[in-house]
């Protein structure tokens, strides 16, 4: 059988997924699935092109978990939280889908902020409350988006080392399964210098990432001032011990600000920068990633071309790499156009749709 | 026991395994909850938020009138009374 790529793009009404070979430069869009629901996460199956979960949200009826393995034929549903008794916290969105490190185990991360686990193939959930107990979560403050959880890492070697992102908190770690939290910020600037009751746990983080080849933490930070006289500002950073610590890697960076970042398997690392806080557009219209291929120390910027200047956005789990050799990449606007590069961004093509407002990407080459 | 029926919109289908109408047993509204709850739990939690109150887009009909606003201890249900899941207008 022919290598098949598929390409699932979640957005605020519905899931749509692309259909190419392995070469990736011919593209066909097939039916939109669950139309009227927003998609707000994927997750996929890389022994199985037919299975795929979603967070699901409609702003009427909630968020709940869906599933198909009869690639969007039917779908089996899931709530994460029984009603019973009313939580702290409410359920708003699930933000993060993983799979964890031992079979059948699944992770969610949701707004507002919490953790879930799936210890039997996603039919049932239970909260991480670990987390949710942390003693600075009194403090915790929304990001724009919301209080939410939004990025998962599990350690492949260690199913009990885990690392999560929330926004605008902080990252948080655990050695023990989830059972003890440890904010982990140490190096990022605070939104605020002084006062703050959890000063650990005051940090806009906008996505993170793991190499599991060599353990280093990768970070989209929202990008603030590191210095009092405000002269230089910061939003991607490298943690080259497991999280204890962060420095600054965007030096060759015009913009720093951004959303996604996304990791392939060979150590190439991929962001898409943005104007800024109050403008969170590509910077004067031109479509731009960039790609490091010595952990941040240096970086490649790769011009995206489009017909005319593109004042969207990209929203942080709108990138995706497929796995393939030479890397793929994916990304999707919140003008709803989708980009695809078969050659790890040195070459570009808009694939033939223009489709709601983009939540998620994923991709992957199968075999 | 009352012996009523549910109207389940289109959209919530799926958490009702494809049925348009649910036949339920219930003396007043809130026991409709109850009994939502332990046969269709997914259902319940489109249709009710964590506290225990409707959602805020969500109207729940009785008879054709809206509900929302009394207690759903206060309205007694009788054979043949008719529920409806209504998503409200209020889309923005």
């Amino acid at each position: 059988m022919p290598a098949r790529t598929l390409l699932h793009v979640g957005t605020v009404k519905g899931a749509y997924t692309f259909e190419s070979d392995a070469d990736r430069r011919a593209w066909t869009l097939l039916p939109p699935v669950l139309p009227e629901w927003e998609i707000s996460t994927l997750l996929i199956d890389p022994d199985d092109p037919d299975r795929l979960m979603a967070g699901t949200a409609h702003y009427a009826y909630g968020a709940t978990v869906r599933e198909t393995r009869d690639a969007g034929e039917t779908w089996t549903q899931t709530v994460l939280r029984s009603p019973e008794p009313p939580a702290e916290h409410p359920l708003k969105r699930v933000w993060q889908l993983v799979r964890g490190t031992a079979a059948g185990t699944f992770y969610a991360g949701v707004e507002e902020a919490a953790l879930y686990l799936s210890a039997d193939g996603g039919e049932s959930w239970a909260e991480v409350e670990g987390l949710t107990r942390h003693p600075s979560r009194p403090h915790w403050m929304p990001g724009a988006g919301g209080l939410c959880l939004h990025s998962i890492l599990v350690d492949p070697a260690d199913s009990r080392r885990m690392w999560v992102g929330i926004s605008a908190v902080g990252v948080f770690g655990t050695t023990d399964g989830g059972e003890t939290w440890t904010a982990m910020n140490a190096g990022l600037p605070p939104m605020v210098t002084t006062g703050s009751p959890a000063e650990d746990a005051m940090f806009c983080i906008h996505r993170i990432v793991r190499d599991p080849a060599n353990g280093r933490l990768f970070m989209q930070f929202h990008a603030h001032t590191m210095t009092p006289d405000g002269t230089r500002s910061s939003g991607v950073f490298r943690s080259d011990d497991e999280g204890a610590s962060w420095q600054a890697i965007d030096e060759d960076l015009p913009r720093k600000f951004g959303f996604p970042m996304a990791l392939s398997e060979r150590s190439e690392l991929f962001v898409a920068p943005l104007v800024g806080d109050d403008n969170r557009v590509f910077d004067e219209g031109r479509l731009t990633v960039w790609r490091s291929a010595d952990d941040g120390e240096s970086w490649s910027r790769l011009d995206v071309p489009s017909e005319g200047p593109v004042y969207s956005g990209i929203l942080r789990d709108a990138m995706a790499l497929d796995g393939a050799e030479p890397t793929g990449v994916y990304f999707g606007t919140t003008g709803g156009d989708v980009w695809a590069s078969p050659d790890a961004g040195d070459s570009w093509r808009r694939l033939p749709a223009r489709l709601p407002r983009i939540l998620s990407v994923r991709a992957h080459t199968y075999a | 026991m009352a012996r009523v029926t549910l109207e389940v919109p289109r959209l919530l289908r799926d958490s009702t395994d494809g049925r348009s109408s649910l036949d339920l047993e219930a003396d007043r509204l809130d026991a409709v909850r109850e009994a939502i709850r332990e046969r269709w739990p997914v259902l319940a939690t489109h249709v009710w938020a964590e506290t225990g109150e409707l959602r805020p887009h969500v109207l729940l009909l009785h008879n054709d009138r809206l509900t929302r606003g009394t207690d759903p201890r206060e309205i007694l249900l009788a054979d043949g009374d008719r529920l409806a899941i209504v998503q409200a207008v209020s889309g923005g």
